[in-house]
């Protein structure tokens, strides 16, 4: 699957990323991000999982697979 | 203390941050905070020395000068001052680095400027315990008064706490010795070694070396820690994993189980893993999540695990913890909005390591974790004993949803626990003793030696407790404690339970002779009194009674001793020995 977003650091634990999307909410993204993008627009692709973690939690997870500027 | 003094102090510590941070004002804030709360800690503890500063100037303006004249001074100096504090600012306090005191001390004085006192800055260095040097960064252990745990019991020393996270590496600042072999069910990673930082610091937190002169300091720094990996390096893990691994903790038998981790799914499988651990006596403490939101993350929410919401340096709820049902206490998770307001520990930093700081519920949660291996390891409660102190002695009358019973008060737990009412306990054993040894005629000597014997028995001699070792320990508790304290957390309530029949076997073995009379009663008045005092307290309830049976079987234990005692000096009524030795 793929989703847009605004890629974001999450000051939280040890740090985390995730995917901040226009209509709210944030998805954890586990894996591979490429720090460079953060806080740019980002197509994210990979699959939803109920992962659990140390940040944000409340929504479901994105494992990556890779991570382009939109 | 004298807020002139307090504040003499604390205008050495921002003296010293300003200077130090005169390049970066980011940087000088949270070097004068870390400066302040450093100094506050030495002085607080009486613990201080001091020496003169070759270097930093202090000048005591007219209370209300502005900041123009300041700049007078500092071109007159040539130098950059600064108002040490903000709260303080109508006193018109500056400091800074002006190279050669005696110099511009001379220069001030015939400028013909409003100073009312112009002086080298005093330094003062923290002595003592803990030697850590970053300490006075660590807020949030004082804040939850890890000191008592520090004094007051063998600081976690035997229990094993278990770190469900990414793993641990033995930083700097982490005695390898106390790191115990570990497991990784992570997918392609045999080792528990951390190789993300999240779980290094979360074990720095409960257990960091502390007193080594290294680095800063840990709750319960004698813990053993157990590292068991199931977040992968990118922090993320599964049901499987987590559940999977909490049951491997308590196979390896794990007592405290911390877990600062979550989700905002249930899982059953997680929820039975819990299940059992709780069932097994262990503790299990899990973070409230980090959404900041109003509904709590599994498996902070669940009933047998000790939701941990997290609180910054004020003590407020911080933004991003979770609120709601399943909050049983808030602990320190800091709030970086405030320089210096994270929760420090030694992680891992690439190959090499860093004293970060770190915030989030994942932080809060291992400060309860250590408080609970602290309390466990006086051996004076079990499991279950430990979640109502550690709750009880939270500061708050009511349950609210941001911090639960309260902020986390490990030396309002320890008061609970009995380690601070050995008097207390002593008195009411000695004044049973006395009333029953009266009641029986015992001529006043006798009496005395009573009441001194259920002085013993009830509250022992603390004090002994300070000079370590097994006969230290134990007469420094009364003697229901003894189990414990001789097989484990697991036997802690057991004099209790038993102390009726443990008054009837002294009578039997010592009631006979007219010479050890009185101390028997004495000592089985003294385990009559405890026990009331323990039913009173209510931290011993059978667990294996329902219900009322469980206080029911407490008071007969009580009244069984108190009925021994009685029945101690009606054996001495008849005894014909008795003679001039009765009471008038």
């Amino acid at each position: 699957m793929e989703w847009i977003g605004t890629l974001r650091y999450v000051d939280l634990g040890a740090g985390q990323w995730v995917l901040e999307q226009e209509e709210g909410g944030e998805m954890p993204l586990v894996g591979a991000v490429p720090a460079h993008l953060r806080d740019h627009e980002v197509v994210v692709q990979g699959r939803r999982v109920d992962a659990l973690g140390f940040g944000r939690s409340m929504q479901r997870s994105i494992e990556v697979r890779d991570i382009r500027p939109a | 203390m004298q807020p002139v003094t307090r504040g003499a102090l604390v205008l050495v510590a921002t003296s010293l941050g300003v200077v130090w941070g005169a390049a970066d004002p980011g940087r000088r804030e949270a070097d004068l905070e870390d400066l302040r709360d450093g100094v506050d800690h030495a002085h607080e503890a009486g613990r201080s020395e001091v020496r003169p500063s070759d270097d930093l100037l202090v000048l005591d303006l007219v209370d209300g000068t502005d900041d123009a004249t300041l700049d007078r001074v500092e071109a007159l100096l040539g130098a950059d001052l600064a108002w040490f504090d903000d709260t303080t600012r109508d006193e018109a306090i500056a400091v800074g680095r002006v190279g050669d005191v005696a110099a511009a001390l001379a220069l001030i004085e015939g400028a013909g400027l409003p100073v009312e006192v112009a002086e080298a800055v005093v330094e003062v260095e923290a002595l003592g315990y803990p030697d850590d040097p970053l300490f006075g960064r660590q807020w949030h252990l004082p804040a939850m008064h890890a000191e008592a745990g520090w004094w007051h019991t063998p600081a976690g020393k035997g229990v094993i706490v278990a770190v469900v996270d990414t793993g641990i590496r033995a930083v700097e600042d982490l005695d390898a010795g106390r790191v115990l072999p570990g497991r990784s069910f992570v997918a392609g990673v045999v080792s528990a070694d951390d190789d993300n930082g999240h779980g290094t610091h979360v074990a720095g937190t409960i257990a960091q070396t502390t007193h080594n002169g290294v680095g800063v300091a840990g709750v319960a720094p004698h813990a053993l820690l157990l590292p068991v990996k199931v977040l992968s390096r990118f922090g993320g893990g599964t049901s499987v994993q987590v559940a999977a691994g909490i049951h491997w903790a308590v196979e390896q038998g794990a007592q405290v189980i911390n877990l600062s981790l979550g989700s905002g799914r249930y899982s059953a499988l997680i929820h039975h893993a819990v299940k059992r651990a709780h069932r097994a006596g262990v503790i299990v403490v899990a973070a409230a999540g980090n959404d900041g939101g109003r509904r709590v993350s599994w498996p902070g929410a669940l009933p047998e695990a000790i939701g941990v919401a997290a609180t910054g340096p004020d003590g407020s709820p911080a933004p991003y913890s979770n609120a709601g049902k399943g909050v049983d206490v808030a602990a320190p998770g800091g709030d970086k909005r405030r320089p210096g307001g994270g929760v420090w520990q030694d992680t891992i930093d690439g190959e090499g390591h860093a004293y970060k700081e770190f915030q989030g519920t994942s932080m809060a949660t291992p400060h309860v974790a250590g408080a609970a291996a602290a309390l466990l390891s006086t051996g004076v409660l079990d499991a279950r004993g430990v979640e109502r102190v550690l709750l009880a002695g939270a500061d708050e009358a009511a349950w609210s949803p941001e911090l639960g019973w309260g902020r986390l008060d490990l030396e309002a737990a320890l008061a609970l626990t009995g380690l601070a009412d050995g008097m207390e306990r002593g008195a009411l054993g000695a004044f049973f003793a006395f009333v029953v040894a009266s009641v029986g005629g015992l001529a006043v000597r006798r009496r005395l030696l009573a009441a001194v014997a259920g002085l013993l028995a009830a509250g022992g001699v603390p004090v002994l407790g300070t000079f370590g070792g097994w006969g230290g320990a134990l007469l420094s508790r009364g003697v229901l404690a003894w189990p414990g304290l001789m097989l484990g957390p697991s036997w802690v309530h057991v004099g209790a339970w038993l102390a009726g029949g443990l008054a009837i076997g002294l009578v039997v073995l010592g009631g006979g002779p007219r010479w050890s009379r009185a101390a028997v009663l004495g000592i089985c008045a003294g385990v009559g009194a405890d026990v009331v005092w323990v039913l009173a307290s209510g931290l011993a309830r059978p667990w294996w009674l329902p219900g009322a049976w469980s206080s029911t079987w407490l008071a007969l234990q009580a009244v069984v001793a108190i009925f021994a005692a009685l029945a101690v000096a009606g054996l001495d009524r008849l005894d014909p020995a008795r003679g001039s030795a009765h009471a008038p």
